[in-house]
């Protein structure tokens, strides 16, 4: 096998498209200009103004700003396109929900879609986006596909959003070592001119503003170059309605589809009945350790308090307590209203009984007194297979 | 914060067991190749294959087919990502060492009922003709990376290989046969447009129960990476070897938790054929953020809120928000924060707040909080990352069980709801879920293009039950029923084997207790007579109070040589008290003990119960024998070793080593010494000194040395037999060609292994049962490469039973399977703190309760005098 070091440039070589600039002997970017750029575009999704729920990215390759993309608030649809079949079936996992998804779940649904296909073939299912990101795109097209391109999303699909970057010719004499393009499938670079000529030309036709920007600073002394990387963000005119296209076309291929789990918020009674019932346990979990400290420290008085009060100025101090309840009366009402806990005489702290601590108490070094031993005589408890296990508790009767 | 020093026993447990669980194995791509922030490396040695208890149960797999090893080299080529520490393994790779013993009879038996068990493995089916077809891949010129290889094979997809192969780089496996021996194709590099020639030949084709070996290890590995495919396809979330369903996940918000059901599954070639195995397995996760926990803990405990954290968090395993990982927690780094820089690899800083944003996206609210500190494991070691991670607690969530949480009951009870299931459900989710994945269009559809088939039904075998075996006491025979294997009722009121009369001995107790004691002390004396043991009145010692240093004190003025035994009444189970008292008693001086705790003899219709039970453990512990089943061996020593982890330190572990010396055909006498060791270390030279001076003591007893020797081993993971038959046996050996030329005892080294995931259920006219004690199964799904089988030798009231398997590494002893089966039966009704059949043989459970005790309250080696005696019962 060959090293990794080789691996990895072969396969740079393969599937790069992002980080071409990275490899010439130029100015470095911290962080790597393709996250820069990615940022960019999130940043210009975020700040743009607008309701975006659906979000198309052409050209999504490694799906690296499609993953970003779904930690944008409200976001509920993420379609990615790219013509190499291959190259988007192998980065598909990038976008699969991973576990933290299943605990952190969202509040809102969310559905990723990879298709392939071209970016001027009309499909269908893209129809309704409301923003559409072309990164590094624009560049790698022939062009009689660049031809056709901007009537493809400019009057065919019409988002409100339009985001285009693409490499800064003007930016290329920084560069020492790069000869002709950088990037052996660019099929042309653009100075800024250039690109700002085909901008603004689009954005009259179709009827939206354009603004540029950039990432990828230059350094001191040639900031005439501009930025390394050129940014165009074009937005509807808000008079324009979307003319919906009733065209019945479905030429893009369904690669992979992610459907997000997600979880409406449980109402704040719900919310906080739960976080009430954790952190009196919790708290019941402190009383006991505390006593025993006292007990090592001056022995027990061989009597035991009958129950544990539990000031309701102490559940304040969990953020997640206070948060429902600004102070000792309202969770006090709460409190009331729940019928699960007995308040003291003067409605300051909840009192627990001592039975239900020393229950669970009495378990504690699995202390069985005349039941069977199940944990001795190996009981399938599941935690075994957990990955977490349960402890055989001491199984005899006595604490020898 | 002194970060080495370990936070008692809670640490030891959770890492102990945390961190051997197959959680630990969830490092697996699939995740994007960035690394995490990479502090300077630490000072980290590289230690030799450790053997030594659960602690390092993680070590794993060495030699074990590992499900998903090729599926993972798939996944990495798949994702484009350069080799960022996960092993890339061809398939075929790994083939199961031969654990047999040099001259191993037939491992099947034939002694006792036979009846009918089902099992949770499901066969595999396929036409008669099935073979799979193995292809040897070249490029030319040569293309090294294995991305673009597959990416060139690709190509050819549609044309000519179709939608189901695997591909490893090298080698090609596909059920559809290529009508050339060799065939050529062509790609083009996209690069340059070079024109690549791929020659496909044909080399070998695998065909099902070819017998072991290669053939079949390659088979197998194919067959569970499709197998995953399988899993995913309907949508089951990995962690680890398990896989989850998420959709049947059940909050426990109350607790803050989330368990969710899920299968841990494997094939692998079994003396049956290559079988799928399954078994149900329950994850728990917490819902909150480790931060969260931090936060309540200082509200909760203002004072020592760094040590409150440290005993939590420490010894956890943590899965981090970003990616699909899991790392264990070493440590709480408390003078770092978020805004703290580190290197990265090409030598510039960046601090962890801007290497989340960057890299993730992801905006760290809390900027003042610690980090945590996860050291490289052994295989991240040999995966190339040395250095120890630092985490941000805000994007960490816990998995598992926190000790506070597991020591609740309320929460344990709400959580066995769910996870204890009855052999009817459980058998009845197995079929579901076999159901559910021959049911799934995708996956039938990949499984006909494969040619192969998931039985829809459960194996169905014959097992054997053992005879019951004969409890003998001193002048009775013990009857009791077979399933429930107790004999508690049996032996009330009846005389004990042998018995040794307590006379002096001392009995201490707080004031408050005074009382509950004297009525305790009344009961025992009603109640050993007719046990055969006669108990004089104790010197009792009241104490004023319940402080340590009373009870230490009082003990010690009145402790003299004579004194037999010292009865300790305690208010309370606080474990530092009862560590100070076992402390006392085993290491400083050498006088059994009894520590009861006033709770249990509150209840006045319980007081006769718990005295007996208290009568015999101190018979046992003064030396005498409750009873006896007839072991058929003369002059036998019978070995059981077991570790547990040290709880005072980090890392070390105490092996617990009991020998029997009875020789005349019991095992009712034992010889008992531990030993320390780390945890990556090898019980290497300590298993010879305590082998040693337990032949001495066996000469000592009987004039003459054993001239048999059955050791039973526990504490040992599947994937570290090898490395046991390597070094532990020898170890036996060499002691006894010490001896000298003309000592030859027949010596036997059984592996006893309580986790197994096999799960055995009777059927009976209208449900599925547990089997009954005594079952034993030696066949069909035992594995070809070992001499081993399944005895179920307990009885349980709840859930479904767990088999223990038993390996017989090594064997001299000429005896046939039937022989070894009866035998290990017959010592899991010698442990006599329970009346009835436990799960391992007695040896076993013995140096399991020395070591235990030793690891959690002694942390010194028990003082000499004691090792005849069972005073760690």
């Amino acid at each position: 096998m060959a090293s990794s070091e080789q691996v990895k440039k072969q396969l740079e070589q393969l599937t790069q498209c992002t980080k071409e600039e990275e490899r010439y002997d130029g100015p470095k970017f911290s962080p790597p200009l393709y996250v820069q750029r990615y940022q960019q575009v999130c940043e210009e999704i975020k700040g743009c103004g607008l309701e975006i729920k659906q979000i198309a990215d052409f050209g999504c390759a490694e799906c690296k700003l499609l993953q970003r993309l779904k930690y944008l608030r409200g976001v509920q649809r993420l379609v990615g396109v790219d013509i190499d079949r291959n190259l988007v079936d192998w980065n598909q996992n990038r976008l699969k929900p991973i576990l933290s998804d299943f605990i952190h779940r969202r509040e809102t649904p969310l559905c990723v879609q990879l298709f392939c296909g071209s970016v001027v073939e009309y499909d269908q299912r893209l129809a309704n986006m409301d923003a559409i990101t072309l990164v590094e795109l624009i560049e790698h097209l022939h062009v009689e596909t660049l031809a056709a391109l901007p009537n493809m999303i400019f009057q065919q699909l019409q988002p409100s959003l339009v985001i285009v970057t693409t490499p800064n010719k003007d930016y290329n004499v920084l560069f020492k070592d790069l000869k002709g393009m950088r990037h052996w499938d660019h099929k042309f670079e653009w100075t800024r001119q250039e690109f700002q000529n085909w901008c603004n030309v689009i954005a009259a036709k179709f009827s939206y503003l354009v603004r540029y920007s950039g990432v990828g600073d230059p350094p001191p002394g040639s900031e005439s170059v501009g930025r390394c990387t050129q940014i165009a963000v074009f937005v509807k005119n808000k008079q324009q309605l979307r003319k919906s296209l009733m065209i019945e076309s479905r030429p893009y291929e369904l690669i992979a589809s992610f459907d997000y789990p997600y979880e409406p918020k449980p109402h704040w009674e719900t919310q906080l009945l739960l976080e009430m019932q954790y952190y009196v346990c919790f708290l019941c979990k402190q009383y006991e350790i505390e006593r025993q400290q006292l007990e090592a420290d001056e022995g027990s008085g061989g009597e035991v308090t009958a129950c544990v009060k539990i000031p309701l100025k102490k559940l304040l101090l969990f953020p997640k307590i206070s948060k429902h309840c600004r102070d000792v009366e309202e969770l006090r009402k709460f409190i009331l209203s729940t019928k699960q806990w007995v308040l003291d005489g003067k409605g300051c702290s909840i009192l627990i009984t001592l039975d239900t601590i020393q229950e669970s108490h009495f378990f504690d070094n699995g202390f069985h007194v005349g039941n069977g031993c199940e944990e001795n005589t190996g009981t399938d408890d599941a935690f075994l297979t957990s990955g977490n296990n349960l402890p055989l508790p001491e199984e005899e009767e006595l604490w020898t | 914060m002194d970060s080495g020093a370990p936070s008692g026993r809670a640490r030891g447990r959770a890492r102990g067991r945390q961190r051997g669980g197959p959680v630990e194995q969830s490092r697996r791509p699939g995740a994007p190749a960035e690394v995490a922030p990479v502090p300077p490396p630490p000072t980290q040695q590289q230690e030799p294959p450790a053997v030594s208890g659960r602690a390092s149960h993680r070590g794993g797999a060495r030699g074990e087919p590992r499900p998903g090893d090729g599926a993972l080299v798939e996944q990495m080529a798949a994702a484009g990502i350069g080799d960022q520490g996960s092993r890339r393994r061809a398939i075929g790779s790994s083939t199961e060492p031969n654990l047999r013993p040099s001259n191993m009879p037939s491992k099947v038996g034939t002694m006792g009922t036979p009846c009918q068990v089902i099992s949770n493995f499901f066969k595999i089916e396929s036409n008669p003709n099935w073979c799979l077809y193995q292809y040897h891949i070249d490029y030319s010129p040569n293309i090294e990376s294995i991305g673009m290889r597959k990416a060139m094979l690709g190509d050819h997809r549609q044309s000519l290989l179709g939608q189901n192969y695997l591909f490893d780089g090298m080698g090609l496996y596909m059920a559809k046969r290529l009508e050339q021996e060799e065939t050529e194709v062509y790609s083009k590099r996209k690069s340059d447009d070079a024109k690549i020639r791929i020659n496909i030949k044909r080399v070998a084709e695998l065909r099902i129960a070819s017998g072991a070996g290669e053939a079949d290890a390659k088979l197998i590995q194919v067959f569970n990476i499709l197998f995953r495919r399988a899993l995913s396809m309907i949508g089951m979330q990995q962690v680890g070897r398990h896989y989850f369903d998420q959709q049947q996940a059940v909050k426990v918000e109350r607790h803050k938790l989330e368990i969710w059901p899920g299968f841990q599954t494997a094939i692998r070639s079994f003396d049956g054929g290559i079988m799928l195995q399954c078994d149900v397995s329950h994850k728990i996760l917490r819902i909150d953020t480790v931060l969260d926990l931090m936060h309540d803990i200082s509200q909760r405990s203002r004072q020592d809120f760094h040590g409150a954290c440290s005993k939590v968090v420490i010894g956890a395993i943590v899965m981090t928000r970003y990616n699909n990982k899991t790392y264990p927690v070493d440590d709480i780094d408390w003078d770092q924060n978020p805004s703290s820089s580190f290197k990265k690899k090409d030598g510039t800083s960046m601090t962890f707040a801007d290497y989340y944003k960057a890299t993730y996206d992801i905006v760290i609210r809390d900027l003042k909080q610690p980090l945590l500190l996860s050291q490289p494991s052994k295989r991240d070691i040999k995966a190339g990352r040395t250095m120890a991670l630092l985490l941000v607690p805000e994007l960490c969530t816990m998995t598992g069980l926190m000790d506070e949480t597991r020591s609740n009951f309320q929460v344990m009870k709400d959580i066995a709801v769910h996870t204890r299931i009855s052999p009817m459900n459980r058998a009845e989710r197995f079929e579901k879920f076999i159901k559910r994945l021959n049911g799934d269009d995708k996956v039938s559809q990949m499984m006909a293009d494969w040619g192969l088939r998931f039985s829809n039904k459960l194996v169905n075998f014959s097992a054997r039950v053992l005879p019951k075996e004969t409890i003998m006491q001193k002048d009775a025979k013990l009857d009791f029923l077979p399933h429930e294997a107790e004999w508690a009722k049996a032996a009330r009121g009846k005389p004990m084997l042998s018995s040794v009369n307590l006379t002096r001995w001392l009995l201490v107790v707080s004031r408050y207790d005074k009382d509950l004691a004297t009525s305790a002390l009344n009961a025992l004396q009603r109640v050993a007579p007719p046990l055969g043991m006669q108990i004089k009145n104790p010197l009792v010692i009241e104490i004023p109070d319940d402080r340590t240093n009373t009870y230490l004190q009082a003990i010690r003025e009145n402790l003299s040589a004579d004194v037999q035994l010292v009865m300790v009444i305690v208010s309370n189970d606080r474990k530092d008290r009862y560590d100070a008292i076992k402390k006392l008693l085993c290491v400083d001086n050498a006088v059994p003990s009894q520590v009861i705790v006033s709770r249990t003899l509150k209840k006045q219709a319980m007081v006769m119960s718990v005295m007996t039970k208290v009568a015999v453990q101190l018979n046992c512990k003064l030396g005498g024998e409750a009873w006896s089943t007839a072991i058929p061996l003369d002059h036998t020593m019978i070995v059981g070793i077991d570790t547990y982890h040290d709880s005072a330190q980090k890392g070390r572990s105490v092996a617990g080593f009991v020998a029997s010396t009875s020789g005349q055909r019991r095992c009712t006498k034992y010889f008992s010494c531990v030993s320390f060791h780390h945890v990556h270390q090898e019980l290497l030279h300590s298993i010879e000194v305590m082998f040693n001076s337990a032949l001495n003591a066996y000469h000592g007893i009987h004039g003459q040395l054993p001239e048999r020797i059955m050791i039973y081993r526990d504490g040992v993971g599947e994937g570290q037999l090898p490395i046991v038959k390597e070094h532990e046996v020898a170890q036996f050996l060499s002691v006894i060609r010490r001896l000298g030329e003309d000592y030859r005892p027949k010596v036997t080294f059984t592996v006893v292994t309580k986790r197994v995931n096999a799960r055995f259920f009777q059927s009976t006219a209208r449900d599925l049962v547990n089997p009954n004690p005594g079952t034993v199964i030696d066949h069909e799904v035992t594995n070809p490469q070992r001499w081993d089988f399944y005895l179920i030798s307990q009885s349980v009231r709840q859930g479904t039973v767990t088999p223990t398997a038993y390996n017989i590494l090594y064997d001299t002893s000429g005896l046939p399977a039937d022989r070894m089966q009866v035998l290990a039966y017959r010592l899991c009704h010698m442990y006599y703190n329970w009346p009835g059949t436990i799960r391992v043989p007695a040896p076993c459970q013995y140096a399991h309760k020395l070591a235990f005790l030793v690891g959690q309250s002694l942390h010194k080696e028990p003082h000499l005098a004691l090792a005849d005696k069972l005073y760690f019962l």
